[in-house]
């Protein structure tokens, strides 16, 4: 926070090397490791993120954007060690609760030219930013609309790979069952950021979690994992899992 | 132009026709005649991910691509989001169920409220279940194979065209709207 970007590409030598288990990500070992993607956009911060340049011989250098777990929960998950990230390279993705679109951007960075991030955010000012952020990225589809009715939207949207969402809503996984019946293909996964005291402020955080995911499974939402989000958010946990699973046993 | 529309045969159930919008235009399909299929069932479920398995449920009866920028974003705002009828869409409907004839059909669509308008102006009888839903999934899923002259890449390139018109839309309404607030 505060400060300006900093002197990026300075002559230290920066390495940079993909990340072990989830491609798209990469590492950038300075004095401690971060999470990165590789800029879409060369030159250009979003939100006043770092990037870091680097050079190999005979390439065209290549810059990254520093992704911060502490300021989104799928960069946290990432760090956090979830087993599968379902945000992968040239997928088709649908963002619920898109903000302004900070970590939109490294999702269209991770999807990279050949996929595409369907960005959904209700609220104007933020929507405002994220269609001026999307006019760079041709990959993202930047949509103001209500996440709660996507009948609304069925004419901007493909089938798509996953869903990734992050709405803080009471009744977030009814609004995750019903863009999933619309959106999601068969056998596609989601990942939903759940924050428990926005679900019910009284519950003790893991019966919350315990039963957000009951619901998901009666609307076919098979969760397959779940994390919490300590110590980057408190009281949060990412679920993850398969729509309408066909690999699955009877 | 040529009604494709077909009066059922006496024994069999109305014939169902599904409305599809799309980023590119207006089209419908018509469910083949023959057995319900269990859309739900697993093991259809596997097969309809093959494109080649699904044609042989539904066909293409009709589809009119939008010819501007404006008539797209107009489509999307009215028919897509508000649930209206509007000239584009009713003269699509009418050059397959033209007025006057007997109109012993189904039409899906995705949207209970567009169904309604339908209905009301048009007297066409409009359904919208979860039957329905699981065609439009499929419809969607395939749609860029689906449709004449189209393509992912063709299909994706209007959607992001549109969005952009259509949110600009949004944006510019609620800007006013919160501008008035702090006068």
């Amino acid at each position: 926070r505060g400060g300006r970007g900093g002197r990026m590409g300075a002559k230290q030598a920066v390495v940079v090397f993909p990340h072990l288990s989830h491609e798209g990500l990469y590492v950038v070992r300075q004095k401690e490791d971060s999470l990165a993607t590789l800029n879409m956009v060369p030159g250009v911060s979003v939100y006043g993120e770092k990037r870091v340049e680097v050079a190999t011989e005979g390439e065209a250098p290549k810059e990254y954007r520093i992704f911060n777990p502490y300021r989104s929960k799928l960069a946290a998950s990432i760090v956090g060690g979830v087993e599968r990230c379902h945000v992968k390279p040239n997928t088709k993705v649908l963002y619920l609760g898109a903000a302004s679109g900070t970590t939109v951007s490294h999702v269209s960075d991770i999807v990279g030219p050949g996929g595409v991030v369907y960005a959904v955010e209700f609220a104007p000012r933020p929507g405002r930013d994220l269609v001026e952020m999307a006019k760079r990225r041709p990959n993202i589809v930047p949509i103001i609309a209500d996440a709660r009715n996507p009948v609304k939207y069925r004419m901007l949207v493909s089938m798509v790979d996953s869903i990734f969402m992050d709405v803080a809503q009471p009744d977030q996984a009814r609004i995750l069952a019903i863009n999933a019946k619309m959106f999601l293909k068969t056998d596609g996964h989601f990942m939903i950021s759940i924050k428990a005291n926005c679900i019910d402020s009284v519950m003790e955080p893991a019966a919350v979690f315990a039963a957000e995911v009951a619901k998901m499974r009666e609307d076919g939402l098979k969760p397959t994992e779940q994390l919490t989000l300590e110590p980057f958010e408190r009281d949060h946990a990412v679920v993850s899992g398969i729509f309408r699973s066909t690999k699955a046993k009877k | 132009p040529i009604s494709l529309f077909r009066l059922p045969s006496p024994k069999m159930t109305q014939p169902l026709y599904l409305l599809l919008e799309t980023a590119s235009g207006f089209s419908l399909f018509q469910k083949e005649e023959g057995e319900e299929i269990a859309l739900l069932e697993k093991e259809v479920q596997k097969a309809m991910q093959d494109v080649s398995r699904f044609r042989k449920c539904v066909k293409l009866i009709g589809f009119s691509p939008f010819t501007s920028a404006d008539e797209s974003v107009e489509n999307c705002v009215k028919v897509g989001k508000d649930g209206e009828l509007t000239e584009t869409l009713k003269a699509f409907l009418l050059t397959y169920f033209p007025e006057g004839k007997k109109r012993k059909l189904q039409l899906g669509v995705a949207d209970p409220a567009l169904g309604k308008s339908i209905q009301d102006n048009l007297a066409i009888p409009c359904v919208a279940n979860e039957t329905v839903n699981e065609y439009f999934r499929l419809l969607r899923q395939h749609a860029a194979k689906l449709l004449p002259h189209m393509d992912a890449g063709a299909l994706q390139q209007a959607q992001l065209g549109l969005a952009h018109g259509f949110s600009r839309t949004l944006v510019q309404e609620n800007a006013h709207r919160s501008s008035n607030m702090i006068i």
